[in-house]
């Protein structure tokens, strides 16, 4: 009997096609996730605002899909934080993979859902917008700026990037979730205390959030997400050889 | 050819080692047959040839290569046992598609053709199937699959006997059509003895025999007479089982390493001599003592 | 840094949901016919997907009908209706189309004083009041409530102001009832903000809401002595 020198990019095919057809509750989630955000998205809404002389007060709700973004972004964590847990990792087995397709095939599909994710964001918002504003009409409803071509892709690939950025961090997560107890324990106490002293966690954040030059903004988010990548990827060879 | 080599292999959880310093070789088609008791050390050695984890010491080969970790491998090789996970949304029918893609050799009209025997709803979930339906399942895939390297771990768990007595037919006549090296474990050696060619003996994590199916036949004799007429004969360590019965006569299981006149001599004195039936024997070698159950009681 | 302090108890609170939203999603309950339930999903699934681009569609068609509001377009257009109104008014020009007379009020003068009061002064309520003084008035006070008359539809105006003696006649009493309007405000997400200069949504209230400002215009007869209390700004046009 002849022996199959399967491709790396071929083993890698399959498993990515194998996750798409077969994981389709991540996409249940990020439905549910979604209506719930955008129930709270109708809902609320911040700012006021006065007229300079007072005869007039204006309140103002600021609608936009900015929660249903939040929430995409923890789906996307809590989804990669899962993607290579045991009980994944063993159906995976199943067929044909190693180490090294089996992360990249995650690491596709975490690209996919963060792709996903941003377009379902998008429109997302527009769906609040429409709702909001075709219940309040056009006397009590205003669109500040509005959207461009341009303004879709930019936000279709800077909302691609953060979800890819959460996902990312979510899979390391999940690696160091799947170590032994007192490492874990170890490294979450040394991460939450080293995030919330000294306001870490702030500068971390405008690290991202206050970067305005798009093309730094991508490359500080793929070098990040690489290196998160990267790192999963190697804690998880470590804890494999010790079982 | 040697498709799967083990060289001192040793394998250990926490402090309990489930195998030692075990050495054996797989020969290239042939349905090897891996017997022994329960916690032998049968699933972690399949394990470990599967490439699933690494061994503590020792060397294992698979088509030349180390299984861990190693595509090749993972391509030539399906490991059945009843842990297999599939995507909790796929019909078992998807499933197959997918084992489809995976695999080029699959042989998608013997996995429907087995499916409508043994009436398996394609669209049912695999997390809903009993456990016999279960085995079976796994057993269709492996069997589609057609890999080179093959390997079943206790395949037949959960089914009932008329199902399994289905299931090794479908095992042999696919292995005659295309043949490849299958790897069989199980505790039960009864039901398996006609369709295994080698078998592997294995208890508390060593190989205590490989030998052919034929061989095997002969390893062994039942020798049953008059203890004092026997005694002669016997050489001490070669005692595999002991039985006495009634009226000061003794059942012996030995090796038969007997010569032609030592057993014209024994037949001679009024010495019963019987062949061993291969479970039988295969249940004296792996036992924990020469005695058994009775001697507890 | 604050805004984002702000919003992380809503962080907290979407973390908690989505984590348990996730969680239920993922253990699926034995169903009699699951078959049924995945394929039911999927329609949900499928669903929501195309409500979503419908909407997407639907919001193009507001934005392009509605018109929007931070354009430069527009704000140019109302610039251009204020500073017409505002002409119109200093010139007297009281019939350009740009002005529009609300109400009118007309009272009777005792004396040559004529104390203004704003009864909102301690609500921060101000009036801005224009008085002319005039030959051929005799005793009389004429108080007219102007506002734009063009592009109204794009303006929000305050309520009208009420003026009446307050029965010494000679103190005119304004009152205003504050208006209080509540307003959507259709805005990006925060991924296209943020290369907008934008980000936070605190920093676009300095963008012009079009509020109407009041004018009263108060014509007297020459020679009154015109006082006024706190929060009432004069602007003699004469």
């Amino acid at each position: 009997m002849s022996f199959n020198q399967p491709s790396v990019s071929s083993a890698v095919k399959n498993q990515y096609l194998y996750k798409l057809k077969g994981y389709s509750s991540v996409f249940v989630a990020l439905m549910t996730v979604q209506i719930i955000a955008m129930f709270f998205g109708v809902l609320g809404g911040v700012g006021q605002y006065g007229t300079s002389n007072g005869s007039m007060y204006l309140d103002l709700y600021y609608v936009s899909g900015d929660l249903i973004f939040a929430f995409t972004c923890i789906w996307a964590f809590v989804i990669a934080f899962t993607m290579d847990s045991k009980t994944n990792r063993q159906a995976m087995q199943v067929f044909v993979t190693n180490q090294l397709t089996r992360h990249l095939a995650n690491g596709i599909y975490l690209v996919t859902l963060s792709i996903i994710g941003a377009i379902t964001v998008l429109l997302g918002g527009f769906f609040i917008k429409s709702i909001v504003m075709i219940l309040n009409g056009p006397e009590s409803t205003f669109i500040f700026v509005g959207y461009t071509i341009g303004d879709f892709f930019i936000g279709l690939a800077t909302t691609s990037l953060y979800l890819l950025l959460c996902s990312a961090v979510g899979y390391f997560a999940g690696k160091i979730a799947s170590m032994g107890l007192v490492a874990k324990l170890v490294l979450i106490i040394g991460f939450l205390s080293v995030l919330f002293y000294n306001g870490l966690i702030e500068r971390i954040s405008e690290f991202f959030i206050m970067e305005d030059v798009f093309s730094i903004f991508i490359l500080k988010v793929l070098v990040t997400s690489l290196v998160a990548y990267v790192m999963a990827i190697w804690l998880s060879k470590q804890l494999e050889v010790i079982k | 050819m040697g498709i799967v080599i083990c060289d001192n292999v040793s394998k250990s959880f926490k402090k309990n080692r489930a195998i030692k310093n075990l050495s054996c070789t797989f020969q290239e088609n042939r349905i090897t047959g891996l017997i022994g008791r329960n916690g032998a050390g049968k699933t972690t050695l399949l394990k470990t040839i599967a490439g699933r984890w690494r061994p503590n010491e020792g060397v294992v080969k698979v088509f030349d290569e180390d299984p861990y970790d190693n595509l090749k491998v993972s391509a030539n090789m399906i490991c059945v046992n009843d842990e297999l996970v599939f995507s909790p949304e796929l019909t078992l029918d998807e499933i197959l598609k997918s084992g489809e893609m995976f695999y080029s050799n699959w042989d998608m009209e013997i996995a429907e053709g087995l499916f409508d025997y043994f009436e398996l709803n394609p669209n049912l979930y695999h997390d809903q199937l009993s456990k016999g339906k279960l085995s079976t399942f796994n057993m269709i895939v492996g069997l589609a699959s057609r890999c080179p390297l093959t390997i079943f771990d206790e395949p037949t768990t959960g089914m009932d006997y008329s199902v399994r007595q289905d299931f090794y037919r479908a095992l042999l006549k696919d292995y005659i059509n295309h043949p490849r090296t299958i790897i069989l474990s199980s505790h039960l050696l009864n039901e398996l003895e006609d369709i295994l060619e080698d078998i592997v003996l294995i208890d508390k994590g060593e190989i205590c025999l490989h030998e052919s199916m034929n061989d095997l036949k002969e390893y062994a004799i039942r020798i049953t007479g008059k203890r004092e007429d026997i005694e002669p004969f016997i050489v001490e360590e070669n005692i595999l089982h002991k039985k006495k019965l009634e009226f000061n006569l003794e059942s012996l299981v030995v090796k038969n390493e007997f010569s032609k006149e030592e057993i014209e001599q024994m037949k001679q004195r009024g010495i019963q001599i019987l062949n061993v039936d291969a479970a039988d024997l295969s249940m004296f070698l792996t036992g924990q003592s020469k005695g058994g159950i009775d001697d507890v009681f | 840094m604050t805004a984002l302090l702000t919003i992380i108890p809503i962080i907290v609170l979407a973390i908690v949901f989505t984590v348990v939203i996730i969680t239920v999603a993922k253990s699926k309950p034995p169903a009699q016919k699951p078959k049924k339930m995945v394929q039911r999903r999927k329609s949900i699934l499928k669903g929501y997907f195309i409500i979503l681009l419908v909407s997407g569609v639907v919001y193009g068609m507001l934005q392009s009908n509605w018109g929007v509001i931070g354009d430069e377009e527009v704000n140019n257009e109302l610039e251009q209706i204020d500073q017409e109104f505002y002409e119109a008014i200093n010139n007297q020009n009281f019939n350009h189309e740009s002005v529009k007379e609300v109400q009118n009020w007309q009272f009777k003068l005792e004396g040559d004083e004529l104390m203004l009061t704003n009864l909102n002064q301690g609500e921060g309520l101000s009036f801005m009041v224009y008085v002319e003084k005039i030959d051929d008035l005799e005793g009389e006070v004429v108080a007219t409530y102007y506002m734009k008359g063009i592009g109204e539809e794009k303006i929000y105006h305050p309520n009208k102001p009420v003026i009446t003696w307050d029965g010494t006649e000679s103190e005119l009493m304004m009152k205003q009832h504050r208006k209080e309007v509540k307003l959507h405000v259709m805005s990006k997400e925060f991924p296209i903000r943020q290369f907008t200069g934008e980000r936070w949504f605190g920093e676009r209230q300095s963008h012009t809401f079009n509020v109407h400002n009041q004018i009263v215009y108060i014509q007297v007869p020459r020679g009154t002595v015109v006082e006024t209390s706190d929060f009432l700004y004069i602007y003699e046009v004469n």
